[in-house]
């Protein structure tokens, strides 16, 4: 009996959790067969100001409908995905979108099975920051009737006979992608390089061992600069990701005096700490896409991380704006040419502290690169005279003072 | 004495019966809490498609675990083995030699696996755990320099859901009659239960671990195609969550990881059903994918937790 009881309690508690799981304050998620909402179907817009451009507050939502959108994400204690949660958070005090998150997905078949479940779950788009399958996920989107948004794939850009053989399809929506940025990224990291006069330095090149795309191309575009400039450098490289043998390695060179400077993407993590260790302040530390965060922040503030670039996650909203217009119908603002426009990412460039805390300090506090006004600057249903390149000029700029001034302009 | 074997009958019979009335509950709960969308035709589609490698895998897996060889290099084997059929129908361009190399393919490696366990004088699961690595590995130099392998011009588009039923439906059919009605099955439970006893009673212990391999074989290719078939695509992550998800279908299914008497192959469909109708489930009342993690693992720890009760032993008793 005391078993029975046991267990019927065991279950009561799995349940009870589930219902404190559950989300409150969506009861009207989209049936599957509605998904997406067709275009004529979609809220109107709120009323007109003066201008024709109608601003959110917060708590004052658009559209009315809820649009939920899947984000497959590839690790989910990534300060990328961190970041990129948190300005979504910030849409969703606005927008009356709802995103569903994945767990960290480690195969194809997890990912198909999250588009699936994003589909039962009444998701019209998934956002692809991250997926295995390329451009399959345009079909296996298609097939449920949703919108498939950027890349596809964060790491690469389709192009040729793929894009050519996708560009009309109509539930590929485009937008934002990385595109080749850690290639540039690894370049801009060699160029620093270059301009330091190193002639010794390691490379960390993380998974590009096991032919992790991004650090591929990270690490080609680091070897491909000293090649342009004809730049004569002794690399070590240091190939995988940290564990007892890679630590050992690390050690031998830090204890190595010739090298002079340390390179890869996101390396301030593995390296920050171990370099105050081994004192080795005049090792310059050099790091491509990493994550805009408190950590990199901390590590150029003290001297230690000398150089950085990234992709800012904020770019990412792009793909809402496209989105939000596509659901209104209004797809000239998406395929202006009637095809898939692939915008790759800006590379955020920084050798020097206060400039790049300046910009930290808008992605982190609540004024935002890419902030809510400028989201109905760029939606056609809260501003008529919105338009492609309008959004294309907005997401392009990188000077933060013209970015500040652009918000100042709407409050006046 | 009557009481007390009638109150350990009522919860033996439980206990056997739970993992059933589990999924039954399950499908009720989030039938009721979805408002009926989990019971959709359109969402009951979508679990058969997501059911079917685990339950493939783990039919086929089952036979090993029964026998006392834990094979935890069933992730290892399906990722290698779809890379080198994508490779080979590639350079074909034939669906049906793809097809052919994984069932090829699979068997070499269901060998392989027979031949190390059976001639090496080391736990199964220590040589299956290594042979994993060194097969996804393998994968990962046979993809070489790309990331990801389409064979998206070798497989039809859509989901192929009545073809997935079909291949699930005649492979479990198959093995059920093996594993319940053949001497093989009954020898599987034997070896694995008492392996000094089974050969004290002629049983040929090397030849049901062969044979089980093989079967594992079968569960591996067949995986492997329907992996294919779905995501059209390979890369060095294909199928790395199939053995853990083997092995949890298989626990939650009833059956100790163990092997021995109380294996079933019932626990190879009902454990992959629980899983996947826990996953789609949740995610369609809306737990966000933090809190899901957190009720599997609940969950997973109450059915070891019951699990205990009808074995009077542990999941893994030696």
């Amino acid at each position: 009996m005391k078993k029975l009881i046991a267990l019927l309690l065991a279950l009561v508690m799995v349940f009870a959790l589930v219902a404190c799981g559950q989300t409150s304050g969506n009861e009207n998620p989209a049936a599957p067969n509605d998904a997406p909402a067709a275009p004529n179907d979609a809220p109107a817009a709120p009323a007109e100001d003066n201008d024709g451009l109608k601003y959110l507050t917060a708590g004052e939502k658009w559209p009315a409908e809820t649009v939920k959108v899947g984000v497959p994400l590839y690790d989910t204690t990534d300060s990328s995905a961190i970041a990129g949660k948190a300005y979504f958070d910030y849409l969703e005090e606005y927008l009356n979108i709802e995103f569903v998150y994945s767990e960290a997905i480690a195969s194809a078949e997890d990912q198909i099975a999250f588009v699936e479940n994003c589909y039962i779950s009444g998701c019209q788009a998934i956002m692809g920051t991250y997926d295995v399958i390329g451009h399959t996920m345009i079909d296996t989107c298609a097939e449920y009737g949703m919108y498939y948004l950027m890349g596809p794939s964060n790491i690469a850009r389709m192009e040729g006979d793929l894009y050519e053989q996708y560009k009309t399809n109509e539930y590929w929506l485009g937008g934002y992608t990385q595109g080749d940025l850690n290639y540039f990224a690894g370049y801009a990291c060699a160029e620093y390089l270059i301009e330091q006069g190193v002639k010794k330095c390691c490379y960390a090149s993380g998974g590009a061992l096991f032919g992790v795309e991004m650090f591929v191309r990270g690490q080609e575009g680091f070897y491909q600069a000293f090649k342009d400039a004809n730049y004569e450098i002794e690399i070590v490289e240091l190939p995988g990701f940290p564990s007892d043998e890679w630590f050992a390695a690390q050690a031998n060179i830090l204890a190595d005096k010739t090298v002079e400077a340390v390179s890869g993407l996101a390396t301030p993590n593995f390296w920050a700490q171990p370099l105050a260790n081994a004192g080795r302040d005049d090792i310059l530390l050099v790091s491509g896409s990493g994550a805009f965060d408190q950590t990199n922040m901390t590590a150029m503030e003290t001297g230690v991380l000398d150089f950085t670039n990234f992709g800012n996650v904020e770019e990412q909203g792009m793909c809402i704006v496209m989105l939000l217009n596509a659901l209104n119908g209004d797809m000239d603002l998406v395929k202006p040419n009637g095809v898939v426009e692939l915008i790759d990412a800006n590379l955020w460039v920084y050798d020097n502290y206060e400039e790049a805390k300046a910009v930290y300090d808008v992605t982190s506090g609540t004024e935002h690169l890419v902030n809510i006004n400028d989201f109905c600057s760029m939606i056609k249903a809260l501003n008529p005279e919105a338009s492609f390149e309008g959004m294309l000029k907005i997401y392009g700029e990188t000077d933060l003072d013209a970015i500040l001034a652009r918000h100042q302009s709407y409050l006046g | 004495m009557n009481s007390v074997k009638k109150r350990r009958f009522d919860v033996q019979s439980i206990t056997r019966f739970a993992p059933v009335i589990g999924l039954v509950l399950l499908v009720a709960f989030f039938a009721i809490m979805s408002k009926g969308k989990s019971v959709s035709t359109p969402n009951l589609k979508i679990l058969f498609n997501q059911v079917v490698l685990t339950a493939l895998i783990s039919t086929g897996g089952v036979f090993a675990f029964t026998a006392g060889a834990m094979d935890m290099s069933m992730s290892g084997s399906v990722c290698c083995v779809a890379v080198l059929a994508a490779i080979v129908g590639n350079a074909t361009g034939s669906t049906f030699i793809m097809v052919a190399t994984c069932v090829v393919a699979s068997l070499v490696v269901g060998l392989l696996k027979a031949v190390l366990s059976i001639r090496m004088n080391v736990p199964t699961f220590m040589i299956t755990i290594v042979l994993g690595m060194a097969l996804s590995s393998l994968g990962n130099v046979l993809l070489g320099d790309q990331s990801t392998l389409s064979v998206s011009n070798l497989v039809p588009s859509g989901q192929m859901t009545v073809l997935y039923i079909v291949l699930l439906a005649v492979f479990y059919i198959v093995a059920t009659v093996l594993f319940n009605f053949n001497v093989f099955g009954k020898g599987a439970k034997i070896v694995g239960g008492n392996p000094r006893a089974a050969d004290q009673t002629g049983i040929n212990a090397n030849r049901i671990r062969l044979y089980a391999f093989l079967l594992g074989a079968v569960g591996i290719a067949l995986t492997a195609i329907v992996i294919l078939l779905r995501s059209k695509s390979v890369n060095a992550s294909t199928a790395s969550t199939v053995g853990m998800d083997m092995m949890v279908a298989i626990v939650l299914g009833g059956m100790p990881l163990s092997g021995g008497a109380k294996s079933r192959i019932s626990a190879a469909l009902i454990g992959a059903a629980i899983i996947t109708v826990l996953n789609n489930g949740l995610m369609v009342i809306g737990v966000d994918s933090g809190s899901i993690q957190l009720v599997r693992g609940i969950l997973f720890l109450i059915v070891v937790f019951i699990t205990g009760f009808s074995y009077r032993s542990n999941l893994l008793p030696r």
